[in-house]
């Protein structure tokens, strides 16, 4: 019954077609038909595609509202493209569609709005509820409420990833933190880092926020795709805020008297500026063109440049580290932070690699680790060296866990004074990279537990009780003490998560199996190769003799 | 010279630059004699590629004169474009006509110029696909590409209440 997409043309180029389409006409392409919709649905590659295809570009989007009647909001946005000069305006909320929203306290994370606090018209009373907004899509979805109303004084800001609340507890440094990724909310407590230490560079307290409010009118937060955060000015992009405000209503006059927050169009509405966002929905194009003006040597001589990067992305998982070492250019080319490996995944070239960790004893007590890979698709393994002598011979491996591609080592070894330090070690298991992670507040107990969440480190058992977590969070580097606080007892960050009590209980067992990881939310388990314990030594070209009496640890990640 | 084939047999001779927009061609003319069947695409798609790639290739071949490259400077410093653009305001403009065809045509087209790889009229005709859906609203869009409202109508309403922007394109 499947049809084509487009009729008269195959998928895979009918899919280039709709990789084209501008931001505001994916939510409308999404209402043609069922097969449009299920292509463009938020959880498909399809974005992933876009972004890696270099399609991505700039888009403003700015909140604002119509007061219909006295006392009732309703919230509007407005988007700008530089590129096109295109706009638009679309409801966000009327008497029909979630009319009770707040939309006071909003941020982007990703490409969602996040709204927190809704409002109670009947009772005139603030709610916990909070809600999440796919920008492209068009999509709501509910997210976990917050512990308690939001109050004046308490402010805002956005990580990549998280929402974090300044001014909580009617404490200006107290901070709660909404993780999109788990949806929870969670009482911040920054454990290792300075006093001065700020998530990301440009981050603002409440404090900074109050202070600089008039100034912030007029800007808005450029973001680079995962880490970097910039201030840009709208001036900066282009637009003068009365242009601004004039295209938002067509048809209007206005009053662009730049002390005054209101403007008066035509129709007599009033309308508030009050916040402006810039979504930078991905400046993968920019990455892109910066890395093509670089350099003009094709990565194969004698190949399109082009053509050449498209067999590159073919490369096999082991051969990434060995192709880094050809010269500079690769090097360049196939770093950590290139957008080479979302054009990888985007081409649907990733498959899945077991990795399993394990140790030598040259010499009592000297412990030299090793990582062994296996890719199941078409059977190629390979061992090498994590530590020996020179390399990083004092890293301990006993506390480790994969995210994402990186494997994570918590806890150094001081081998004259024999005692565990507090180092953290983060190696990317493509590159072969080491970076220093921020250090744990103090070495790891036994009775201590590690578990992996699609983005953070957790480490339960901490403080000597079973129910208490330590949180590591990659993207800021920072480790934090996890409250969760609006979670029931039972609730667990993510499908498959286990405490340290289930860890204990289900050791053996845990033994041959190892999780799956899906690019960024799905956790699954799955066993290794079926049970087969013979099969993997011998997949591995290792004899179950020379394994003996180590804890080997197995991962499994998506390459 | 090289001899290019069509899918019912008619046969075109053009020079090598014109074929070598095609990279499949670049890419097999040094290994094998200069005719080069191409079964899957029709004469009356061949004469239209063949033609892109003629207007292509003398553009290519030739250095801008003063004045076209500094209308080329002057609008590629007030519209960002972010496909790879084509710099020559008069070869863009032949593009736009080139392009001004039905579904079915363009639709053949970027097949044949996929499977050539031709890369700039890949691009071309995609973009202008993209064009004829964009901006417009989903039942044009239907109509457009004959494409069947499988929806119920409570669901459609719900979609145009929550899926539309008020669009404006300067």
């Amino acid at each position: 019954m499947e049809t084509e997409l487009i009729l008269g043309l195959p998928d895979d180029v009918a899919l280039q077609c709709l990789l084209r389409l501008p931001f505001y006409s994916i939510s409308v392409a999404r209402g043609v038909c069922r097969q449009w919709r299920r292509e463009l649905s938020a959880s498909s590659s399809f974005y992933r595609l876009r972004k890696a295809a270099g399609l991505a570009r700039p888009v403003f989007i700015m909140l604002f509202y119509d007061i219909p009647s006295f006392s009732l909001y309703r919230w509007r946005l407005a988007f700008y493209e530089p590129a096109t000069g295109a706009w638009g305006v679309r409801p966000l909320t009327d008497d029909i569609l979630r009319g009770k929203q707040h939309c006071w306290h909003v941020v982007v994370v990703g490409r969602e709005l996040v709204l927190v606090g809704g409002w109670d018209e009947s009772n005139w009373k603030d709610t916990a509820e909070v809600n999440i907004y796919d920008l492209v899509t068009g999509d709501w979805r509910p997210g976990a409420p917050i512990p308690r109303p939001m109050q004046d004084g308490c402010d805002f800001a956005v990580g990549p990833r998280n929402v974090f609340i300044s001014g909580w507890k009617d404490n200006l440094s107290s901070m709660l933190v909404y993780d999109t990724a788990t949806d929870a909310w969670m009482d911040y407590h920054v454990a290792t880092q300075e006093p001065s230490w700020c998530p990301w560079s440009g981050f603002m307290s409440a404090a900074d926020l109050a202070a600089h409010e008039e100034k912030m009118m007029y800007k808005c937060r450029e973001r680079e795709e995962d880490k970097k955060l910039e201030m840009v000015t709208w001036k900066k992009a282009g637009i003068k805020p009365s242009c601004l405000l004039a295209l938002d209503f067509p048809g209007g006059d206005h009053d662009d008297a730049p002390k005054d927050d209101y403007i008066k169009p035509l129709g007599g509405v009033k309308a508030i500026q009050r916040l402006e966002l810039l979504i930078q929905i991905r400046d993968h194009q920019i990455l892109l063109r910066r890395e093509s003006t670089q350099k003009q040597t094709p990565i194969i001589i004698g190949n399109h440049g082009d053509r050449a990067n498209s067999r590159t992305v073919r490369l096999p998982f082991y051969s990434i580290s060995v192709a880094r070492g050809v010269c500079r250019w690769w090097r360049r080319e196939l770093s950590a932070s290139s957008s080479f490996y979302h054009l990888r995944k985007a081409a649907g070239l990733a498959r899945p690699v077991f990795i399993m960790l394990f140790y030598d004893i040259p010499s009592f007590p000297l412990y030299r680790w090793r990582l062994a890979f296996y890719e199941p698709a078409t059977g190629a393994w390979g061992v090498r060296p994590l530590t020996d002598d020179n390399l990083r011979g004092k890293q301990h491996c006993w506390h480790v866990v994969v995210v994402r591609r990186e494997l994570v080592l918590v806890g150094g070894w001081d081998e004259s004074n024999w005692k565990d330090t507090a180092k953290v070690n983060i190696y990317d298991l493509v590159t072969g990279d080491w970076r220093p992670g921020a250090p744990i507040p103090r070495p790891m107990q036994d009775g201590c537990d590690f578990a992996v969440g699609p983005r953070n480190a957790f480490v339960s058992g901490w403080k000597d009780d079973l129910s208490s977590m330590l949180v590591y969070d990659m993207t800021i580097d920072a480790w934090m003490e996890c409250h969760v606080v609006t979670q029931g007892p039972s609730w667990c960050p993510w499908l498959g998560f286990m405490s340290a009590a289930d860890l204990t209980a289900h050791e053996e067992e845990m033994m041959y199996e190892c999780r799956e990881k899906d690019e960024d939310e799905k956790l699954e388990v799955v066993t290794w190769c079926d049970g087969d314990k013979a099969n993997l030594w011998r997949s591995l070209g290792l004899s179950s003799d020379n394994l003996f009496n180590y804890r080997r640890q197995f991962f499994v990640f998506q390459f | 010279m090289i001899k290019l084939v069509s899918g019912d047999g008619a046969e075109f001779e053009v020079e090598e630059e014109v074929a070598f927009q095609s990279k499949i061609i670049k890419d097999i003319v040094a290994d094998a004699d200069d005719v080069i069947p191409l079964p899957t695409v029709s004469s009356k798609v061949l004469i239209q590629v063949i033609e892109y790639c003629r207007k292509h290739a003398a553009v290519n071949s030739f250095p801008l004169s003063p004045s076209s490259s500094a209308a080329a400077a002057a609008s590629s410093s007030s519209s960002i474009s972010y496909s790879k653009p084509v710099s020559d305001p008069a070869l863009r403009a032949w593009d736009n006509e080139f392009v001004k065809l039905n579904n079915s045509s363009l639709f053949d087209i970027v097949i044949a110029a996929n499977y050539l790889d031709i890369e700039e009229l890949v691009d071309l005709v995609l973009e202008t696909v993209a064009d004829r859906i964009k901006g417009k609203q989903a039942q044009e869009i239907r109509r457009q590409f004959n494409i069947e409202n499988d929806f119920t109508p409570e669901e459609e309403e719900a979609l145009r209440r929550e899926n539309s922007w008020a669009f404006q394109n300067n």
